[in-house]
């Protein structure tokens, strides 16, 4: 069986196999694992493959004092660094930067999904607003007033239900 | 040896039935969850991960695997074993090289799985056979039910499930669908899969996950886009674009039988001919044949075989399994005699 050599150092065999989908062409890779770890590619792990989006943030605004977080001790540099976070609170804790980078992930930064249900009702009725307030400006982005108005009325009812039930 | 007993033939993904499963082997639905008063993995000490596994393996396995689970810390494995369970899609190389107390709790089916301290506390995972993604859904949704009341999961009304890494935050869910195309590999027209795909945001990656080659024309079709969307139109996504590459799959197959039927019944016979009677086979030419060979079987080419018995031979030849059998460590060409020797007992 032939072996594939390392398109790097063209000696070794390449065990490293990445294949790279950029602008829906299909690139591929093939390092050996000395070469690859040199190239910053670490076998199996998925943000190798976008370094860019977890990396520091083009255009210098990176000048900002860095935060530390007092709960895990990780800080907003570190993270940008190493693409993870270090515990819940992180999250609340840099969420200034990770709404940027949320963004440039997923292509949104609020959550639609399945809620615990220990979270209760009142976070079920929170969503609803604001899925609500997203039909809302679309239907006046296209003109529909008549159901921009049915909504409206419909996120006063639920803020009203919502602000008796906290009475 | 380690501690696991050389199992059942494989789990159930492996059985070659539900929906479309002439090309869907499997799917596979993931869940990334998080203990909200631990640190995340990267951070965590290694006493507290220790303490933290121990929780999730009590609440998981007096839960969910209280008849007939098990679970296994890695550090109790040796490599042969290791290897085993990643073979067996039951973890993830990333856990193999972890550092602090983790380990996975799965029962005897090996439909539902969970990896305790990978890159999140828990990694829940339920893979079925076919095309069979709600099915694996609702699964998935059930156990979760049943480990949210009894761990306290980070979560956030802005950023949903909290993970480590924040290309899992919100569902926490990759739904990844393997499909067997080897028809439109042979016809070089996989590209064009490739770049539809791509362009509705949802990734291509082989038979054994991230970073690994496509191999044995296995195709493994998952989301990257875990917040801002529901898990519905997550599974939408896939449900919408999955059956068409099936058509087109399809559609190919019956062109080159109609076609091209002599150089098809050569290729595949070729391959059925080589497993039974090679003394040598390496991984890779084993995967190439049994490709070929599934698709023999499944355009109706090789009679009395079953597609149950080619899917467990794509597992039951790696090596990890076949070292297992062996009951000790062979050397790269020690296993392909090995393997010849098992694939020829199991075709004769």
């Amino acid at each position: 069986m032939d072996h594939q050599l390392c398109q790097s150092c063209h000696k070794n065999t390449a065990t490293v196999h990445l294949t790279e989908i950029i602008d829906g062409e299909k690139h591929e890779v093939h390092y050996c694992e000395a070469c690859a770890q040199s190239a910053g590619v670490h076998p199996l792990s998925p943000k190798s493959f976008f370094p860019n989006l977890i990396g520091p943030a083009a255009g210098g605004s990176e000048e900002e004092p860095d935060i530390q977080c007092p709960e895990c001790g990780l800080t907003y540099a570190e993270f940008r660094r190493r693409g993870r976070l270090g515990c819940a609170e992180d999250y609340r804790l840099f969420s200034n930067g990770l709404v940027e980078l949320l963004e440039r992930i997923h292509g949104s930064s609020q959550h639609i999904g399945k809620i615990p249900e220990s979270e209760g009702d009142h976070l079920k009725l929170e969503r609803e607003i604001i899925e609500l307030k997203r039909e809302l400006t679309r239907a006046i982005h296209v003109e529909e007033y008549e159901q921009a108005a049915q909504i409206r009325d419909r996120i006063r009812e639920i803020e009203e239900t919502s602000d008796r039930g906290t009475d | 040896m380690g501690p696991i007993e050389f199992g059942s033939q494989g789990g159930q993904w492996l059985r070659g039935d539900g929906a479309d499963s002439d090309i869907v082997m499997s799917c596979r639905i993931r869940l990334a969850r998080n203990l909200r008063s631990y640190h995340f993995m990267p951070q965590i000490k290694p006493d507290a991960a220790k303490e933290a596994a121990g929780l999730v393996r009590d609440k998981v396995m007096g839960s969910l695997f209280k008849e007939d689970g098990q679970y296994l810390s890695i550090e109790d494995l040796d490599e042969i074993d290791r290897m085993y369970l990643i073979e067996r899609h039951l973890i993830s190389r990333e856990l193999v090289n972890g550092e602090c107390e983790r380990g996975v709790a799965f029962g005897e089916s090996e439909i539902t799985a969970v990896m305790i301290n990978e890159e999140d506390h828990v990694r829940l995972q339920v893979i079925f056979s076919g095309m069979e993604l709600d099915r694996a859904w609702g699964e998935a949704q059930r156990v979760d039910g049943i480990l949210e009341k009894q761990l306290d999961f980070a979560f956030s009304s802005q950023f949903g499930y909290l993970t480590a890494c924040p290309t899992n935050v919100g569902t926490g869910m990759r739904a990844s669908v393997m499909l067997h195309l080897p028809a439109l590999v042979m016809t070089k027209q996989i590209e064009k899969v490739f770049q539809a795909v791509s362009k509705i945001n949802l990734a291509v990656r082989g038979l054994y996950g991230e970073g690994t080659q496509a191999s044995g024309d296995f195709y493994q079709i998952s989301n990257q886009v875990t917040l801002g969307v529901s898990e519905a139109s997550i599974l939408d996504n896939i449900k919408r674009v999955v059956p068409r590459i099936i058509q087109y799959e399809r559609n190919v197959r019956e062109h080159l039988l109609a076609e091209s039927r002599t150089s098809l019944e050569d290729k595949v016979y070729r391959a059925h001919g080589n497993l039974q009677n090679a003394r040598v086979i390496t991984t890779e030419e084993t995967m190439n044949l049994l490709s070929a060979l599934r698709l023999g079987v499944n355009s109706g080419l090789v009679e009395g075989l079953e597609v149950e018995e080619v899917n467990k031979l794509f597992v039951l030849t790696q090596p990890g399994h076949l070292q297992k059998r062996e009951q000790r460590a062979l050397d790269p060409d020690e296993r392909d005699i090995a393997r010849a020797k098992f694939i020829r007992s199991r075709l004769a």
